[in-house]
């Protein structure tokens, strides 16, 4: 009956064996259990080291991430008996404020392998181990504890326990990682990490928790692209820049819930150039887009279609109709042929900036960088030449100056010299006066397009360039359409000296824009250059000799380059949230890591990705977002409002638009409650109060949770 | 019409430098070792505004602190952060306390408890920054207490990390361990580069703001 006797005994002691603890209570209570009510001489057996933690604290995985410290064990063993190292379960990734550390909650169990000693003798023995742990909230507390077990010894090792505890050993026993069956391989480029396995482990759901410290950067999103061929991970790079990453090692953790798997990976990097967004392994047809079917996989021909689509649309804009309206005017009364000729020039000239916005696309890609739709707005230096080049233009149709040609279409001579670099440039600047002005369409090809190996992006903004220069180039190659056009006459000078005004207000924008990426300073520099390229204007108008347009030139020239000198680096952060909200909801800025809390906590979040300069954002901002109607619906669905501001490079959001297939704002995304790590609804991108108000009550309502600071960090 | 000459002179080559400039600038304001360090303007406990721009020619240590942190206990009981301190300070060095810590949170100080702080625990910082908005840690990136900084007299960030190689909470393995900031402040003496310059910072996550 010696067996029954041990199972009493081992019921009795596994009682007894949580630990006592010199403080009294710990937001950690620790307990030591076997697989095992006996253990026999060379006997391997499982035991659990288990935290009970309190609700809202967390205890550490082996790479805490980054604060936080592991669990360590010093144990006391009977003579002969070995300890194998701690296996560590499946982490959680535990966002707090802009840190992610790397943990537990509620329950972990660390288990360690034990080997009795052949010559094990005697009755019972004693496993006792000091436990030494940190366990934060807010705040974090060092915790010890000692553990200990009483085993029976039996000569020969006696059948399975069917004991809960066994059972429930075994079941964490299966649930550990193992040595991953993917061929992998990192590789690095510019501030990106790049881990690919040659094969899918299946899941679309993955996060990579890498081992070491300095690698990863633990808090930046992780960009999981999947394809049954290969499931890669676009990861930052963690505080070790400089260092080459010669090998990555870490735990990549596939599935959600009680369906984690985990793998451990080394993956040795093979010193491949990469370019980040484009799939590794070679495999064809290019790596699936994260995200649900609204920006999914659209195919090249549809995206193609869309560009094309856009590229028209795109003609309306009032970014660009005042310049190309007066240069289809001009076109009217042209003989037949220079007309074509002058469509043709036209074309080559916007096919031409498209070309070189492609290649610069892909040089900016592959060495790292993150980019997007409108992205040069993103440079001060930029937007202030810009507002620059609108006053002029706008100058010289309200008649300031004249260059070459004058009025358009008067004088032959003058025409012809206006000639192929004339259409050639207009065709250039359209172009780029056209980058902010996102139609509806292009949000989405162009998303598909940046995510795209090269030949397939070039062809979509190839396809948006080829829409956006049909109209003049049609109208320049059919001459009973140029007939049909009104004929010149002093009306035209009016519609000119009207569409001045415009441009104007593009002028004044761009200032606005400034304003918000660099405050005060970036309007006295605007101020500067619109003086400076007025003065020159004037002053070239005024003079017909060479020297004086010489000097013109200069002082345009000089004011430009005096006024980007003084624009201030970014620096203190502009408060962008809080401008022009009106009676709509209030925001808060957007990070990944609040959106994961927010989520955490069971809210539904909408997030609003935008900038200062795009303009389809802010009219959705106005008649959508900024109704009490808006803010009363958000309000009695406990909706959280982030802002994801990007009118300043900003590589978190990059990364989250990117995440959604897109490259450009605007985005609006609805995330449902209650769905931790649920992917997010996407709006659509011309927003309207009812589709907002009807999508939001549609939520349950639910209570807003007295007391939220077991789930805050 | 305006386009043509007018495009092709300086205007033109203006409007395409900048467009490579805007293509090939997205910047982080992220600090980098050998680059220059973030600047930074606060008051410490007695009011008194520091700058880093006013510090150029010396070389110059940020520790971020939080005195209900673990960590920080380990390196303040034990006296090793006070004799830190000591001992840069007599060599010129201009070390700042740093206090992250929004109001209401662990480790939060106005001057008056900083000042107490300082004499309860014998510090010898220069100076106790009080960042309760978090500016200066966001610009530093700083995520822990005790995280630590090291510029040198140009102004370039000579050092970042944690204080030594013994991430734990436990003050027995501060002997053994070795010193990162004192080793980065011994080679800047001897006027070589920093030959750790990065390493990992562990300790409490700062409380910042939310």
């Amino acid at each position: 009956m010696r067996l029954a006797f041990s199972i009493m005994c081992w019921f009795l002691l596994a009682s007894a064996a949580h630990a006592q603890t010199a403080r009294g209570k710990t937001m950690v209570q620790v307990s030591i259990v076997s697989e095992t009510a006996t253990v026999s001489p060379g006997q391997e057996f499982w035991v659990a080291v288990r935290q009970k933690i309190d609700p809202g604290w967390h205890t550490y995985w082996i790479n805490p991430g980054d604060a936080g410290e592991p669990l360590t064990l010093n144990w006391t063993l009977p003579e002969g008996f070995q300890a194998g190292e701690i296996q560590w379960p499946l982490p959680e990734a535990i966002p707090v404020s802009s840190l992610v550390n790397y943990g537990y909650s509620n329950n972990a169990a660390m288990l360690v392998k034990m080997r009795a000693p052949d010559t094990l003798q005697g009755n019972a023995v004693t496993i006792s181990a000091l436990a030494k742990w940190l366990v934060c909230e807010e705040v974090c507390i060092p915790e010890e504890g000692a553990v200990s077990l009483t085993l029976a010894v039996a000569q020969t090792a006696g059948a399975a326990m069917g004991s809960a505890e066994a059972d429930d050993i075994q079941r964490h026993a299966a649930k550990l990682p193992v040595a991953s069956p993917w061929p992998a391989v990192v590789r690095t480029s510019g501030d990106k990490v790049l881990l690919s396995l040659s094969a899918n482990s299946g899941g679309k759901t993955a996060r990579f928790f890498p081992l070491t410290w300095g690698q990863i950067d633990n808090a930046a999103p992780q960009i999981i692209s999947s394809t049954p061929q290969a499931l890669t991970i676009n990861m930052q790079r963690g505080e070790l820049k400089t260092a080459n990453i010669d090998e990555l090692r870490g735990l990549l953790v596939t599935g959600t819930g009680d369906d984690r798997k985990g793998y451990w990976i080394a993956a040795k990097n093979d010193g491949k150039a990469v370019d980040p967004l484009l799939s590794p392994t070679g495999a064809t047809g290019g790596p699936a887009l994260p995200g649900d079917g609204d920006s999914g996989d659209l195919g090249l021909v549809t995206a193609m279609l869309f560009a094309a689509l856009g590229g028209l649309i795109l003609n309306l804009m009032p970014c660009v109709f005042p310049v190309l309206s007066i240069k289809a005017l001009s076109l009217a009364n042209q003989r037949p042929g220079e007309g074509r000729a002058h469509g043709v020039a036209f074309f080559t000239g916007v096919m031409a900036s498209f070309t070189t916005l492609a290649i610069l696309l892909i040089i900016v890609r592959t060495s790292g960088g993150g980019v997007g739709w409108g992205f040069q707005f993103q440079s001060p230096e930029f937007v202030l030449v810009m507002a620059a080049i609108f006053l002029a233009f706008g100058l010289s149709l309200s008649g300031v100056f004249h260059v070459g040609a004058g009025i358009a279409g008067t004088g032959d001579a003058m025409t012809r010299r206006e000639g192929f670099a004339g259409y050639f440039f207009t065709g250039v600047l359209a172009t780029i006066a056209a980058t902010p002005c996102t139609a509806p369409f292009m949000g989405a090809a162009l998303g598909y397009a940046l995510t795209k190996p090269p030949v397939e992006m070039t062809a979509v903004l190839l396809a948006l360039g080829a829409g956006f220069a049909a109209p003049m180039t049609i109208l320049s190659f059919i001459p009973k359409l140029r007939s049909a056009m009104p004929k010149p006459g002093v009306w035209m000078d009016t519609l000119k000296q009207a569409m001045a005004f415009p441009l104007y207000a593009t002028a004044a924008w761009l200032i606005w824009i400034l304003s918000v990426q660099r405050g005060s300073d970036g309007v006295l520099a605007a101020a500067i250059a619109v003086i400076g390229v007025g003065f020159a204007c004037w002053l070239w108008g005024r003079a017909g000799m060479t020297f004086t347009r010489g000097a013109a030139a200069a002082a345009a020239a000089l004011a430009l380059f005096f006024a980007v000198d003084i624009i201030p680096p970014a620096g203190a952060p502009l408060d962008n949230v809080a401008s022009a909200q009106g009676d709509g909801p209030r925001a808060e800025a957007f990070s990944p890591q609040r959106l994961a809390q927010l989520q955490a906590e069971g809210r539904p979040v909408f997030v609003n990705f935008t900038a200062a300069w795009c303009i389809t954002c802010k009219a959705n901002e106005r008649l959508a977002l900024s109704s009490t109607r808006v803010r009363e619906a958000f309000e009695a669905a406990n909706v959280a409002y982030l802002k994801a501001d990007w009118t300043n490079y900003n590589a978190g959001i990059t990364a989250a638009l990117q995440s959604f297939g897109r490259a450009g704002v605007p985005l609006y995304v609805l995330y449902q409650p209650r769905t931790p790590d649920g992917r997010g609804e996407i709006l659509p991108q011309i927003l309207n109060e009812s589709t907002l108000i009807t999508r939001v009550s549609s939520f349950p309502r639910q209570q807003i949770n007295g007391d939220l600071s077991h789930v805050r960090n | 019409m305006f386009a043509t000459n007018w495009m092709g002179k300086p205007l033109a080559a203006i409007t395409v430098a900048a467009a490579i400039l805007a293509f090939a600038s997205p910047v982080s304001a992220n600090p980098e070792v050998g680059k220059p360090a973030p600047e930074f303007s606060g008051v410490d406990a007695n009011g008194k505004t520091w700058k880093l721009t006013d510090l150029r020619g010396k070389t110059v240590v940020l520790e971020w602190t939080n005195d209900g942190c673990p960590y920080v206990q380990k390196h303040y009981n034990s006296g090793n952060m006070q004799s830190l301190q000591q001992g840069a300070t007599s060599d010129g060095v201009v070390w700042l306390t740093v206090a992250s810590s929004a109001e209401g949170t662990q480790g939060y100080l106005n001057g008056e408890k900083a000042n107490a702080l300082t004499a309860s625990r014998k510090a010898a910082p220069t100076a106790i920054l009080l960042d309760a908005t978090g500016s200066i840690g966001k610009a530093y990136d700083a995520e822990v207490t005790p995280h630590m900084y090291v510029i040198d007299k140009t102004g370039a960030l000579a050092f970042m990390g944690g204080i030594d190689n013994n991430p734990s909470a436990d003050p027995s393995t501060i002997k053994g361990a070795k010193n990162h900031v004192r080793a980065a402040l011994d080679d800047l003496k001897a006027g070589k580069s920093v030959a750790q310059a990065i390493t990992r910072p562990y300790g409490c996550s700062i409380k910042y703001k939310s």
